[in-house]
C-alpha cells in the first residue's frame, strides 16, 4: 500500500449523497498499488472487506480551499470530501494519490516538481494550495508628517512707544502746566488701563488660540484616521477580488481538467479499441493461417493400401502453395521457433525430431509439406492458445485442479473437460492423478517403496522358469519398443533401463499374467510423461484395474472377447461398412481390431492422436477403446466402401489409424458421433458372457496340450530306457497313456513293415 | 485364400502368406526387406498381427499378389493364430540362426501351423524354413546342410533357406520357392476341384500319414 491512515469522508452529490447529506464517516483509509483507496472500519484489514472503496485512477484530485483540511475525489461515479488531521495530512494524501495514480497509468512518477509542472496533461493535480492572505505592505502605515502644520503664536502685540510733547507758556503756562500734567496723568491713567486690558485681550487670545490648535490638531488626527482607514478597507477588498476570481479559475481549472480528463479517456478508449481491433485481426489472421496450413495438410492424399508411397498433394497450383508454406514457415521460425518444444521442420529435410522425441524419416516433399503442415497447425494452436476461448478452457482446469487437489474423482464434469481439451502442460500431472485414483486399493498395504522392494529381490526371482522366460522376453523387446524415439535409440538411453525396470516390477507383482507383448508399449510411451514409479502403476492400472482381470490371462480371452462384441457394435453403428465387409468373409477385422486393443492404439494411431486417446482412455475406461474403434472405421468408411478387393479392405483397415492425424476430430466422434453406441452395462455383460466361454475353451486346448506334452515325455522315456527297438527303420508312435496302477501303454508302428507293437512300461 | 481371375490369357493370384517364429527372429526385417527392399535396425515389436503386401510379375502371363501375415511371436498369442492362420496357402517359419532356442521353437510352430491350417485338399500348406540372421553366423547352415535337409523332410518342409534380411541373401530366392510350390498346389487343386471324391479320398490319405494328431 502506499498511504494509510485515518480519514472523515463524505459523499458529496450524486443519489447517495443527497440520501446521506452531509454524514460523515470515520475509516481507516488504504490507498493500494493498484490505485485504489479502501475504508476500513478500523486499523485491522488483514481479511476486511472495505465498507468503500474508490477506483481513483480515472479520479481527479482537488484540495479544497473552502474548507479547512479537506481533499476531494471526483470522478464520473464518485464525488467525495475527505477530511484529514492537518493540511500536510492533505498534502500527503494528494501527493500519495497523485503517484499511484501516475503508476496506474503507467507514468513513472517522476520528480514531484516535475510532474507538477506537467500535471495538466496526464495526470490531474490541482495545486489550489493555500491562499494565504499575506498583505502588501501599505504605504499609509508609514508616519506621515505632511499635514500636521505647526502654528506658532508669536506675541504680535509691541508696547507703543510714547507720543512726544512740547510745553511753550510759563503761567498759563504752569496752568496750563498743571492742566496739561493732570491731563497727562490721566492719560496715563488711561494707558495704563488700556494697558491692562491689551494684556487680558491677548491672553483670551492666547487662550483661545491653545483652543484652536488642539481642536486643529484633533481635527488632524480625525483626518488621518479617516484616510488610513479608507486605504486598508480598499486593499481588503481587492484581496476579496482576487481569491473570488482564484476561486472560479480553480473551478474553472478543475473542469478542465476533468474535460481533458474525459478526453484522455476518450482518447485511450480509442486507442484500446484499435488495439484490441489489432488483436483481433492479428488473431484472425493466425486463424485464416491455421485454417489454411491445416486445409494444405488435408489435401496430401493418402492411398488406403500403400499409405506412404503414392502419396499425392492434391491443390491445383502446388508450386504456389509450396512457395506458400516456405514463408509461412520461415516466419514462424523467426517468430517462435521452438513454440512445440521442437523446432518447425523445414522442406526438404528428410529427418526430423518431433517434441516427443521421435525421429520422423520424410523421404518425398509430399510427405514433407503434410509434416511441415500438420506442426504449423499445432503451432498456431499454440499461439492462439493464449486467445480467450482457450484460457477459458485453461481456466477451467485451474479451478478443477484447485478444486480437486485434495481429492482426485473421475467426475462427469472432468470427463467434459477432458473431451474438451487437455493443456499439455497438465498432462503428467492428471495422469498421474487418475493412475493413483485407479490404484488405490491395490496400493493399499503395499508400502511406499512397493516397486523398490519388487525390483530389489529380482535376482531370486530369476531362478523361476516362468519369470526367468517373461524376462528374456522382456529383453528384446525393450530396443524394439521405441526405437524411433530420440531417448530410446541407443543401448544406454536411461528410458530403456527405465522401461525394463518398470516391466520387470510388473512381471515379480503379478506373476500370474507376466509379461504380454503390448506391455513394453503402454509402459514405454507413459515415461515420457511419467516418472518410472508412475509409469509401472500406469501399467497396473491398465491391465488390472481398467480391462477386466482375464483380459491378458487364458489365452488373452478378454481380448478376444471384445473383438466380437465390437463386431457386434459396428453393424449398429456403422451398417453401410459393415454390410460391405460382409461380401468379404476373407476379410477379418478382429486381426486388425486386436492390435488396437492390445497396445491401446499404439503404433496404430499417430502419437499425438495417441495421447489424446489415451487421455480419454484414463477418462472413460475400457468404453473408450470401442468407441474409438468404431470412430476410426466410420471416418474413414466412405474411402472403405470404395475398396472391392479383399487384400486391399484388410490392409486399409490396417493403415487407417495412421491417417487420424486429427485428435480432436475422432474425439468428437467418438464421443459425441456415434448414436447408437449400446449401453456400457449392455456391452460389459455380453464381453463377460463370451470371456466365460472362451476361458473355457482355452482350458480345454490347455488340458489336450498337457496331455500331448505328457505324452511326448513318455515316448522319450521309451527311448531313454531301451525298450523301443533300436533299429534304423522308423517308427511312428501312434499313441501313448498311462494306467492307474502306473504303467505306460505305447502303441508303435513301424513304417517299413507296417507292423504294429504295444509296448508297456512302469514308470 | 487363393483368387484367380481369368482374363483371357492373364491369371491373377492373391496368396495369404504366413510368417511365424519365434520372438526377435527378424519376421519383420525378412517382410520389409522382400516387400520394401529395406533394412532397419529400429523395427518394432509386432503387436498381434501385421501385414504387406507385394506384387509379383510372375511371368507373362500371371499376376500375384502376396499378402504376407507378420505374426507375433509371442507363445500367449497362440489362441489367436488359429484366427490368422485361416485361408493362408503358404508359410515361411523363421529361426534366429543364432540362437538355438528359436530354432528349437520350430517344431512347435510347424505343429501349431499343421493342426491350425489345411489346403482345402486337407495337404498341410507348403512351408519353407528360414535361418535368418546369417550375417552374423560364421560358416552358415552350408555346414550342417545334411542334417538340415533331413530335419526338413522330417518335419514336412518344403525347403529350408539360409537367409540375412540385413545383407539381403536368399529372401527373393526363398519367396520365389514358396510361390512356386503355391503355384503347383493351386493347379492340382483346381484340376481336382470337379471330383470332390478325389479330395475326399486325398484328404484320408494324408490323415493316415500324420503322426501325433
Amino acid at each position: 500500500m502506499a498511504k494509510q491512515g485515518w480519514l472523515k469522508y463524505r459523499q458529496k452529490g450524486g443519489l447517495v449523497g443527497r440520501i446521506a447529506g452531509f454524514r460523515e464517516h470515520r475509516l481507516w483509509f488504504v490507498l493500494y498499488e493498484n490505485c485504489t483507496i479502501s475504508g476500513y472500519k478500523d486499523e485491522n484489514t488483514g481479511t476486511a472487506k472495505p465498507d468503500v472503496v474508490f477506483d481513483l485512477r480515472h479520479s481527479a484530485v482537488t484540495i479544497n480551499q473552502e474548507e479547512n483540511y479537506q481533499f476531494e475525489l471526483i470522478s464520473d461515479k464518485h464525488n467525495v470530501v475527505m477530511l484529514a488531521e492537518d493540511y500536510d495530512d492533505v498534502k500527503d494524501w494528494v501527493s500519495a494519490i497523485q503517484t499511484t495514480r501516475s503508476i496506474a497509468h503507467g507514468v513513472s512518477p517522476a520528480p514531484k516538481k516535475t510532474q507538477r509542472k506537467t500535471s495538466n496533461t496526464d495526470s490531474i493535480s490541482i495545486e489550489s494550495g493555500s491562499y494565504k492572505m499575506s498583505m502588501p505592505p501599505s504605504p499609509l502605515d508609514s508616519n506621515s508628517n505632511g499635514h500636521g502644520d505647526e502654528y506658532e503664536w508669536d506675541n504680535p502685540i509691541t508696547p507703543a512707544d510714547p507720543s512726544p510733547v512740547s510745553l511753550t507758556s510759563n503761567m498759563d503756562e504752569q496752568g496750563a502746566l498743571f492742566q496739561l500734567s493732570k491731563e497727562l496723568s490721566e492719560a496715563k491713567a488711561e494707558l495704563t488701563k488700556c494697558r491692562d486690558r491689551i494684556t487680558s485681550y491677548q491672553e483670551v487670545l492666547a487662550s483661545r488660540d491653545q483652543q484652536l490648535f488642539e481642536i486643529q490638531d484633533q481635527i488632524n488626527n480625525q483626518e488621518t484616521n479617516e484616510k488610513s482607514r479608507a486605504v486598508t478597507s480598499e486593499g481588503y477588498h481587492n484581496m476579496e477580488e482576487q481569491a473570488r476570481s482564484y476561486r472560479e479559475q480553480n473551478c474553472l481549472l478543475n473542469e478542465e481538467v476533468l474535460k481533458l480528463h474525459q478526453m484522455c479517456q476518450k482518447y485511450k478508449d480509442q486507442a484500446h479499441q484499435q488495439r484490441r481491433k489489432a488483436d483481433k485481426l492479428a488473431i484472425e489472421l493466425r486463424r485464416t493461417q491455421r485454417d489454411y496450413v491445416s486445409v494444405m495438410g488435408h489435401c496430401v492424399y493418402h492411398p488406403l493400401v500403400d499409405v506412404e508411397e503414392d502419396v499425392r498433394f492434391m491443390v491445383s497450383e502446388p508450386n504456389r502453395h509450396v512457395a506458400n508454406l516456405k514463408n509461412l514457415s520461415k516466419t514462424m521460425k523467426s517468430e517462435n521457433d521452438r513454440i512445440l518444444g521442437c523446432s518447425i521442420p523445414t522442406l526438404g529435410k528428410t529427418e526430423h525430431t518431433d517434441m516427443f522425441g521421435f525421429i520422423h524419416n520424410l523421404p518425398n516433399e509430399v510427405l514433407q509439406i503434410e509434416y511441415l503442415c500438420s506442426h504449423l497447425t499445432e503451432a498456431y494452436d499454440a499461439l492462439l492458445d493464449a486467445s480467450e476461448e482457450n484460457q477459458k478452457l485453461v481456466k477451467k482446469w485451474k479451478s478443477f485442479m484447485h478444486e480437486h487437489s485434495e481429492k482426485f474423482e473421475v467426475t462427469p464434469q472432468l470427463q467434459k473437460l477432458i473431451l474438451q481439451c487437455m493443456p499439455a502442460h497438465y498432462r503428467s500431472y492428471i495422469w498421474q492423478k487418475f493412475i493413483h485414483y485407479y490404484v488405490l486399493e491395490i496400493k493399499q498395504g503395499r508400502g511406499d517403496s512397493y516397486y523398490e522392494e519388487l525390483l530389489k529381490h529380482q535376482e531370486i526371482y530369476k531362478l523361476d522358469r516362468d519369470f526367468s522366460k517373461s524376462f528374456k522376453q522382456i529383453m528384446m523387446d525393450v530396443p524394439r519398443t521405441m526405437p524411433g524415439n530420440r531417448d530410446f535409440t541407443t543401448q544406454d538411453s536411461p528410458l530403456r533401463d527405465r522401461l525394463t525396470r518398470v516391466l520387470t516390477a510388473f512381471c515379480i507383482h503379478a506373476p500370474k499374467i507376466g509379461y504380454c507383448q503390448g506391455f513394453n508399449f503402454l509402459a514405454g510411451a507413459s515415461l515420457l510423461f511419467l516418472e518410472e514409479v508412475d509409469a509401472f502403476w500406469f501399467i497396473i492400472a491398465v491391465i488390472e484395474v481398467i480391462f477386466p482381470e482375464d483380459y491378458y490371462r487364458n489365452g488373452l480371452a478378454g481380448l478376444l472377447a471384445d473383438q466380437y462384441v465390437l463386431q457386434k457394435i459396428i453393424p449398429l453403428e456403422i451398417p453401410k461398412l459393415n454390410d460391405h465387409l460382409t461380401k468379404y468373409p476373407e476379410v477379418d477385422i478382429a486381426a486388425v481390431t486386436t492390435g488396437w486393443f492390445l497396445g491401446l492404439f499404439f503404433d496404430c494411431l499417430p502419437f499425438k492422436t495417441l495421447i489424446r486417446v489415451w487421455d480419454c482412455f484414463l477418462a472413460f475406461g475400457h468404453e473408450a477403446v470401442f468407441r474409438v474403434s468404431c470412430a476410426i472405421l466410420k471416418q474413414f468408411e466412405d474411402r472403405l466402401l470404395e475398396l472391392h478387393e479383399p487384400s486391399h479392405l484388410l490392409h486399409a483397415i490396417k493403415n487407417i489409424p495412421k491417417l487420424c492425424t486429427h485428435p480432436e476430430q475422432l474425439i468428437k466422434e467418438a464421443f459425441e458421433g456415434l448414436h447408437h453406441f449400446p449401453s456400457w452395462s449392455e456391452i460389459k455383460e455380453q464381453r463377460a458372457k463370451l470371456e466365460v466361454e472362451l476361458i473355457e475353451e482355452h482350458e480345454k486346448k490347455m488340458q489336450q496340450r498337457r496331455h500331448y506334452d505328457e505324452r511326448m515325455m513318455m515316448l522319450d522315456h521309451f527311448e531313454d530306457s531301451n525298450i523301443l527297438p533300436r533299429n534304423e527303420d522308423k517308427w511312428n508312435f501312434e499313441c501313448a497313456t498311462s494306467t492307474p496302477s502306473g504303467f505306460i501303454l505305447l502303441s508303435a508302428s513301424n513304417r517299413m513293415t507296417q507292423n504294429s507293437r504295444l509296448y508297456i512300461s512302469d514308470c | 485364400g487363393i483368387i484367380a481371375t481369368m482374363t483371357e490369357q492373364r491369371k491373377e493370384y492373391l496368396f495369404k502368406v504366413l510368417v511365424i517364429g519365434e520372438l526377435g527372429v527378424g519376421k519383420t526385417s525378412v517382410i520389409k526387406r522382400y516387400v520394401h527392399q529395406i533394412f532397419s535396425q529400429h523395427y518394432r515389436a509386432t503387436i498381434g498381427v501385421d501385414f504387406a503386401l507385394k506384387v509379383v510379375h510372375w511371368d507373362g502371363e500371371t499376376l500375384i499378389r502376396l499378402q504376407l501375415w507378420d505374426i507375433a511371436g509371442q507363445e500367449r498369442f497362440g489362441n489367436m493364430t488359429r484366427v490368422y492362420y485361416r485361408e493362408a496357402v503358404g508359410a515361411f517359419i523363421v529361426f534366429d540362426a543364432t540362437r538355438a532356442s528359436t530354432f528349437e521353437a520350430v517344431n512347435k510352430w510347424k505343429n501349431d501351423l499343421d493342426n491350425k491350417v489345411t489346403l482345402p485338399d486337407g495337404r498341410n500348406i507348403p512351408t519353407v524354413l528360414l535361418g535368418n540372421k546369417i550375417d552374423q553366423m560364421r560358416g552358415g547352415l552350408l555346414s550342417n546342410k545334411q542334417q538340415m535337409d533331413n530335419y526338413c523332410d522330417e518335419k514336412g518342409f518344403v525347403a529350408w533357406f539360409e537367409t540375412s534380411a540385413k545383407a539381403n541373401i536368399n529372401i527373393d530366392e526363398a519367396a520365389k520357392y514358396l510361390i512356386d510350390k503355391i503355384l503347383d498346389n493351386e493347379r492340382s487343386y483346381s484340376r481336382n476341384l470337379p471330383d470332390p471324391e478325389a479330395l475326399e479320398l486325398n484328404k484320408d490319405d494324408d490323415e493316415k500319414s500324420g503322426c501325433c494328431r
